[in-house]
């Protein structure tokens, strides 16, 4: 496990990919990041939804329902390389291994 | 369902395998514009929030893919919250893609499962505990 340190680290700041923004960063995809109020077993609701990963097009946020005032939107679309090309292949600048095409993806 | 084990308070953790086409565990498709790419450069940092801290009874969920092929020295962290002492939580794919771990409370679990084939799968995350005031 690596360490963790404490020193000089912003209060209450949510990382994506990382610990503390720069350690350990994550290579992969991540998907429908999504907290809930409640457990399965009690059956969730759509109310119950606190907050999410939104990413449309190239346009990423993270949406927190309970605190509507606190709500983020962060454009970030150079940075994450977002969009999958049609023929499944990651965009061209990328190293990254084949994706399955998009049409298996959305059936 | 699988156990997860006891940290500063019950975690219970889901992992449910899954090959493209993707299908959530709720029947609804992943479209392609959901899919984050993370890479070295591409960490996100957010204000935090109450909703994120994943006081009980809560459920986290997500898809996740390990891409990465070399090994690395870390264990690549998918997101963490930090509160005013330090990191509140961590998860994290262990470095052989073997495992997913949860750092919390000063300790750290890992439950078995092999993210090796560089596949989207969907892991849930429970805090259900009662005798802790939160999950932190």
């Amino acid at each position: 496990m690596i360490p963790l340190g404490t020193a000089g680290i912003p209060a209450e700041m949510f990382h994506l990919g990382s610990v503390n923004g720069s350690q350990a960063p994550f290579t992969g995809l991540l998907a429908r990041l999504r907290f809930w109020q409640g457990v399965p077993v009690s059956g969730l609701e759509q109310s119950d939804l606190l907050a999410q990963t939104n990413i449309e097009g190239q346009n990423f946020s993270l949406l927190m329902y309970a605190e509507p005032d606190e709500v983020e939107l962060m454009d970030r679309a150079a940075i994450l390389m977002g969009t999958i090309e049609e023929d499944g292949e990651a965009p061209a600048d990328s190293n990254r291994r084949t994706l399955a095409p998009i049409q298996s993806l959305a059936d | 369902m699988r156990y997860l084990g006891r940290m500063s308070c019950t975690v219970l953790l889901i992992t449910c395998a899954a090959v493209l086409p993707i299908t959530s565990v709720r029947g609804e498709a992943l479209a392609t514009d959901e899919v984050l790419l993370l890479d070295v450069a591409s960490g996100l940092d957010f204000q935090g929030g109450v909703s994120l801290t994943m006081s009980p009874p809560a459920t986290l969920e997500f898809w996740v893919a390990a891409t990465w092929i070399e090994e690395p020295a870390y264990d690549p962290c998918l997101f963490s919250l930090e509160g005013e002492d330090g990191v509140a939580y961590s998860v994290h794919v262990q470095a052989d893609r073997r495992a997913i771990g949860l750092y919390a409370g000063g300790g750290y679990a890992a439950l078995p499962f092999d993210f090796s084939d560089g596949r989207m799968h969907s892991v849930t995350l429970v805090s259900y505990s009662r005798h802790y005031p939160s999950f932190l």
